[in-house]
């Protein structure tokens, strides 16, 4: 059985913590307390005949604790960015996100852009025409879902199956290439300066 | 290698490939490296400042936020009753108990445990290394410990009290049939009655056997302080007369290190002349004395009233009265037992209370002998940096072994020689939570069984070293039991 690394990112009060709930146990609380710094989550699922265990690392919204997420994207293979229907600026707030992304880890990431709160449709303020752009332009893959009542929260999570394991297939085919590349930084290293790496030795290690 | 590290732009690639056989400890590189390897500065060298500055001001607004102001205190007090730490026995718990709902409590025994938990392993890191062991401001560390011992005291002599009560209903009850018996015995039994409250309240602070011997001590110090030249005799012969356990030996071991350390402090900060070293000496005695005197005397305020007066016309008797004491309490303990059988059955709910405390003492008991030494600020910084990380990591929280590898990036940060070694505490926080965020899965309890788990972790360490090193592998296998 395989294991993966998600990480939910997003705005305060987006509804996080509330779809990771829904997904697992099966419940929704209206009075849910803002998380703090990272919570950590495990289950397993079955798709396409393996079972894949997901490993759903949430992130606290709030600004001041922004500082500690980034190392958690960087070893996570997968990475789902939340907003709220309803509100613009968390819509917004998505290229910020994007950005840190980018920073740690590239292009080289999976991203699942989902809408939360498809439940209060009447106040919808982020039209469909808008998203669809902004998933085009960033090759998003994006879903609406509902943590309330609990709308395409279960085909989120067997989306981001199918998306991992073909992902983890693709990286299987590359591992031997890969391999040949570092040898060649190692050998690389060594005829920088193999006079320093001499001193190094005289001068004993930590 | 020095040289990458001026570089605008720092390729972490070859960083990371120089280093691999360590990063020597000349130039004061290391810190700078460490910082690089661990993510915590990022490659572009003009990003530096910034990210240092925001960095460090979320660190201190943690701490506002997370730590309450009494958060050290409550450090130093777990320190200072020396492991017999228990939430109902601190002091500032009960003022909290009438103020708060349950659902407040829960959490803050929650808190309270957890930085047990701590406190328990931070004591144990590193203790061979003088980093860890130095202190400032010896004597007003030797004040806060005064203080509360005297704090400690009082609270013990109030449940006391309690107890007391409680036991002389119960014991009046058991009295009506004894009434019938000569007035001498009656006399013995009130002594016996309050032997036993002592007893059981001495349980939860310490194991039965010291308890009976404390308050032998105790008898023969109250009668030391009125004969003053004949002290250090009478000492003696209690210590050498009395068959006294190994226990009772290592913990007034453990006193007099903590004395002899306390005096080597003070030793520096007086010049060392011999007359002087022989006024300190004189000093530790008198200490000695008194710190032995003030233990004993904590639950036997009623008893020790009655002892004064049956011994004040027999002090040139002193051995045989030992003689004498020793049979009767010989005596006491067989009738306490029966008589915590009749207690036992009347209040079933203290006995729950007490059952929990001793599970909990005896695994703190370990612990007690091998610790000697004072709790430092530094050991209290690496206390705080593991609570907040333990409370921003709630999936996670405390595990054995992570103070272990937060000493070694606290020693090398504090050890800084450039002006950055003033914010080696959110430095070393940051880091050591980015060095957390990979290795994760050896720490989480959900993933211990699966394929990243810590278990699955070691069988390929395991199978790996027999592919490269089978006489190692096999001298490990023979003979530590891996």
């Amino acid at each position: 059985m395989e294991n993966f690394k998600i990480c939910f990112m997003g705005d305060q009060s987006v509804g996080k913590t509330s779809i990771i709930n829904r997904f697992i146990y099966d419940d929704f609380n209206i009075n849910s307390q803002s998380t703090v710094g990272v919570d950590f989550l495990s289950k397993t699922i079955f798709v396409e005949n393996e079972s894949v265990r997901l490993h759903l690392w949430d992130t606290a919204g709030q600004e001041r604790f922004r500082c500690l997420i980034p190392s958690y994207v960087r070893n996570s293979s997968l990475v789902v960015i939340v907003f709220d229907i309803t509100n613009k600026t968390s819509f917004k707030s998505i290229e910020f996100w994007m950005d840190t992304v980018q920073n740690e880890r590239g292009d080289d990431v999976i991203v699942f852009l989902v809408g939360n709160k498809t439940d209060l449709e009447d106040e919808r303020q982020v039209s469909l025409e808008k998203l669809e752009k902004e998933a085009n332009k960033n090759g998003f893959l994006y879903l609406e879902t509902s943590a309330k009542t609990g709308h395409n929260v279960k085909q989120l999570f067997r989306k981001i199956g199918i998306s991992i394991l073909k992902q983890n297939k693709k990286r299987k085919e590359l591992i031997k290439p890969e391999l040949d590349e570092n040898t060649s930084l190692m050998n690389i290293s060594l005829n920088i300066d193999p006079n320093k790496l001499k001193q190094k030795e005289e001068s004993g290690c930590c | 290698m020095f040289s990458l590290v001026f570089e605008q732009q720092i390729d972490l690639s070859l960083v990371k490939a120089l280093s691999f056989h360590g990063v020597p400890e000349e130039g004061n590189f290391r810190p700078l490296i460490w910082k690089l390897l661990m993510n915590y500065l990022p490659p572009k060298q003009s990003e530096w400042g910034k990210i240092l500055k925001k960095n460090r001001e979320f660190y201190w607004e943690y701490k506002k936020e997370m730590l309450k102001p009494d958060f050290t205190e409550i450090f130093q007090r777990m320190h200072f009753s020396e492991l017999s730490y228990s939430f109902d026995d601190d002091l500032d718990y009960e003022k909290l108990k009438e103020n708060l709902k349950s659902s407040e409590l829960v959490k803050i025994k929650e808190e309270r445990n957890l930085m047990f938990q701590i406190y328990k392993d931070i004591i144990r890191t590193r203790t061979n290394m003088y980093f860890f062991k130095e202190y400032e401001n010896n004597e007003e560390y030797l004040e806060k410990k005064k203080k509360f011992q005297d704090e400690q005291k009082k609270h013990f002599e109030k449940k006391k009290k309690e107890f007391n009560d409680l036991k002389n209903q119960t014991n009046n009850s058991i009295g009506k049939n004894e009434k019938l018996k000569n007035e001498k015995k009656k006399y013995q039994k009130d002594k016996k009655s309050i032997q036993t409250n002592i007893y059981i309240n001495e349980k939860q602070q310490t194991g039965k056997e010291l308890e009976s011997r404390k308050e032998k001590r105790i008898e023969m110090k109250t009668k030391i302080q009125k004969g003053n030249k004949n002290k250090q005799k009478d000492v003696n012969r209690k210590g050498n007369g009395k068959k006294i356990e190994k226990k009772i030996q290592k913990e007034i071991e453990n006193e007099k290190g903590k004395e002899k350390k306390g005096g080597r402090g003070e030793r520096k900060e007086k010049e060392k002349g011999k007359k002087r070293e022989k006024e300190i000496e004189n000093e530790k005695g008198k200490e000695k004395k008194r710190e032995r005197g003030e233990r004993k005397g904590e639950g036997k305020e009623k008893g020790k009233d009655k002892e004064r007066k049956m011994k004040t016309g027999k002090e040139k008797k002193n051995e045989k009265e030992k003689e004498k004491e020793k049979e009767k309490e010989k005596e006491t303990e067989k009738e306490k037992e029966k008589e915590k059988e009749k207690e036992k059955e009347k209040e079933t709910k203290t006995k729950t209370k007490t059952k929990k405390k001793k599970g909990k003492r005896k695994a703190i008991y370990m612990v007690k002998e091998g610790n000697n030494q004072q709790i430092t600020n530094r050991l209290l910084t690496l206390c705080e940096i593991l609570f907040l990380y333990a409370k921003f990591n709630p999936g996670i929280g405390y595990v054995q072994g992570m103070n272990e590898i937060l000493a070694p990036i606290f020693y090398i940060f504090a050890r800084d020689k450039s002006e950055e070694s003033k914010h080696y505490e959110p430095d070393s926080f940051f880091c050591f939570s980015n060095l957390m965020s990979e290795i994760n899965n050896l720490f989480c309890m959900d993933i211990d069984t699966t394929s990243d788990g810590i278990n699955a972790t070691i069988t390929e360490i395991d199978k790996t070293l027999k592919k490269i090193d089978y006489k190692l592998w096999n001298y490990l296998v023979t003979n530590c039991f891996i």
